[in-house]
């Protein structure tokens, strides 16, 4: 594979091997590659002007629901050398402040739309309309400063921020590079095949490292990116047809996304004849609903993918090549070249033997650069490693246990801490019992995931009736970490340390 | 309709369903919820709602619910 500084050689390659040729498309619109990268540079001048930058790599906020035009603003934050954060307008304000604050961003981009919106959440960074943006695309007198910032980014300048859930409270943001893209999406794009032929069915929001493998395979590739707005996941006859219809032949989904189309019987109402590859992460598949997408698309490659996003994007893989028993877990499987992935025990020895569960650990490419404006959580996370042979590397600890089974695979066995998977996102059970605790007239509480049913049970202490606290804390949580259950106790069973027994819960 | 209300309830109990109008086009259930409601309307009705039913007209509020819910007993 040719030798790319960044993630933007990639895409010019691609804008001159296939400049006509459609990249990108949503409900709306469609460009060609060339047309995306022309609207991208309008974003890029607007910034530049708005932002007289001098370095790379610098944060800038995006605020929109998903669309090419929203594709064409990120791609335009990279080539303005700077690294983009999606920002989800599904969540409340109160949460997209704590996001704002952490991040710092130089400039917000904010779909025209959307404006007021974010207002609510923003007084203190500047703000910039997509449609004021898209003046600048004819701009030709910005273009020696587009070349100057372009000689600043470099393999190690951040690309992307996602923000997950932290245990404190305030979201984390993970910062990953120019270089750990190039180096993931290469073999991915190797392992699975994928070709200018392809039509990637982008599912994952932008704010989610799964839309990463769409969004950058394409770039490698020159694949079609047919965008799926998140309102057709409530509507399955729109969305099968939308996939049938735009001859989607890829889909890396999130679990619970596939999950929609086979636990709805999308299949009774319409196949997806094309799709020869379906990839999924982000959860534990259940095998009843693996089956059913075997049975309605027989020919397609089915991929389990595991990792989390401080990794950049996926550090194993297992290809399905058989059916599985419903008793029967999926494995992780093989390792992606150039890391190391293994278990430790709790004194941080490295598991060989069979059947005991240690921490999965992660080494060399593609870790992430850490957790921006958060050192003390970097630190804690990204640590250094001794090797057999003595030499130190940078190690994160993903906080999930596994076991090596007798037959010599790798299976998910649980988490460390408090972190769950619910919905397809990745939550820490404490930032809910922080926003609970911050009602007035709740005492404590502590929550509780039941994994078989999928559901968050909120216990708490207080004089508030459930559902006024559901309403409250739809104010300041995302929906998909509103508890499924909220139970009213007397109060709480302690354990010999003080502490609450959430075995004591039921 | 009362147990129809029960049901959402369950899934979200700060919404006022008995006078909500656009349950679907103004995203107060997610996909999430409509699983749920689904699973949950089957199992109670003994039905089979098939994804071609699944259109916001359908779910848009208690009264569309239950007249789809008594269509389905019917047929």
């Amino acid at each position: 594979m040719k030798n790319y500084i960044s993630v933007l050689d990639v895409i010019d390659k691609t804008v001159q091997q296939f400049g006509e040729k459609d990249a990108a498309m949503d409900e709306n619109s469609s460009f060609s590659w060339k047309e995306l990268k022309k609207n991208a540079l309008g974003f890029s001048k607007a910034i530049l002007d708005t932002c007289k930058v001098e370095e790379s790599g610098y944060p800038i906020a995006v605020f929109s629901e998903k669309s090419v035009w929203l594709l064409a603003s990120i791609m335009g934050i990279n080539y303005a050398g700077g690294f983009y954060v999606y920002i989800n307008p599904e969540q409340p304000a109160e949460r997209i402040k704590k996001i704002l604050e952490v991040l710092e961003p130089k400039m917000c981009l904010v779909d025209d739309d959307l404006l007021k919106k974010f207002e609510k959440a923003n007084d203190n960074f500047k703000v910039i309309s997509f449609s004021k943006c898209r003046e600048y695309v004819d701009r030709e007198d910005l273009d020696e400063r587009l070349l100057g910032i372009r000689d600043k980014i470099g393999s190690t300048t951040p690309l992307y921020g996602i923000f997950t859930s932290g245990s404190t409270g305030v979201p984390k943001c993970v910062v990953v590079s120019h270089q750990s893209a190039i180096d993931f999406i290469s073999h991915f794009v190797d392992i699975f095949e994928f070709t200018s032929e392809d039509v990637i069915g982008n599912q994952a929001p932008f704010d989610f490292d799964v839309s990463i493998k769409d969004i950058v395979t394409a770039y490698f590739t020159g694949a079609k990116l047919v965008l799926i707005p998140r309102t057709m996941f409530i509507q399955p006859p729109v969305l099968m047809d939308y996939l049938a219809d735009n001859k989607v032949s890829s889909l890396t989904w999130a679990v619970s996304a596939l999950c929609i189309i086979s636990r709805l019987k999308c299949f009774d109402y319409r196949k997806l004849p094309d799709v020869k590859r379906v990839m999924f992460s982000g959860e534990v598949m259940p095998v009843n609903q693996l089956c059913i997408w075997q049975d309605n698309v027989p020919n397609a490659r089915f991929v389990n993918l595991y990792g989390p996003s401080e990794i950049t994007c996926n550090c194993t893989y297992y290809d399905i090549t058989r059916r599985f028993n419903a008793d029967e877990k999926i494995p992780l499987g093989k390792i992606f070249p150039g890391r190391k992935v293994f278990l430790l025990d709790e004194n941080g020895n490295v598991i060989t033997k069979p059947d005991n569960a240690g921490e999965i650990c992660v080494t060399g490419q593609s870790l992430a650069i850490g957790y921006y404006h958060n050192e003390e959580q970097t630190k804690l996370h990204f640590v250094s490693f001794k090797q057999e042979d003595g030499s130190v590397v940078r190690m994160y600890k993903t906080g999930d246990l596994a076991k090596i089974s007798e037959d010599g695979e790798m299976y998910f066995a649980g988490r460390k801490d408090f972190q769950i998977k619910h919905m397809g996102h990745r939550i820490e059970l404490e930032e809910i019992e922080r926003g609970i605790n911050s009602m007035p007239n709740v005492e404590q509480s502590v929550c509780k995931f039941d994994f078989d049913k999928s559901k968050i049970t909120a216990y708490y202490v207080g004089n508030i009736e459930k559902n006024e606290l559901r309403a409250f804390l739809k104010e300041k949580l995302p929906a998909y970490m509103i508890p499924n259950k909220f139970v009213q106790m007397k109060e709480f069973v302690l354990n010999k340390n003080g502490k609450i027994d959430r075995t004591k819960l039921a | 309709m009362e147990k129809i209300i029960e049901i959402l309830q369950d899934i979200d109990d700060s919404v006022d369903y008995a006078n909500e109008k656009a349950l679907i086009d103004d995203h107060i259930l997610d996909s999430f919820g409509i699983i749920s409601l689904i699973g949950e309307l089957e199992e109670e009705y003994d039905i089979s709602i098939d994804a071609s039913e699944m259109v916001p007209a359908n779910f848009n509020s208690v009264e569309a619910i239950s007249a789809m819910v008594k269509r389905l007993q019917e047929s």
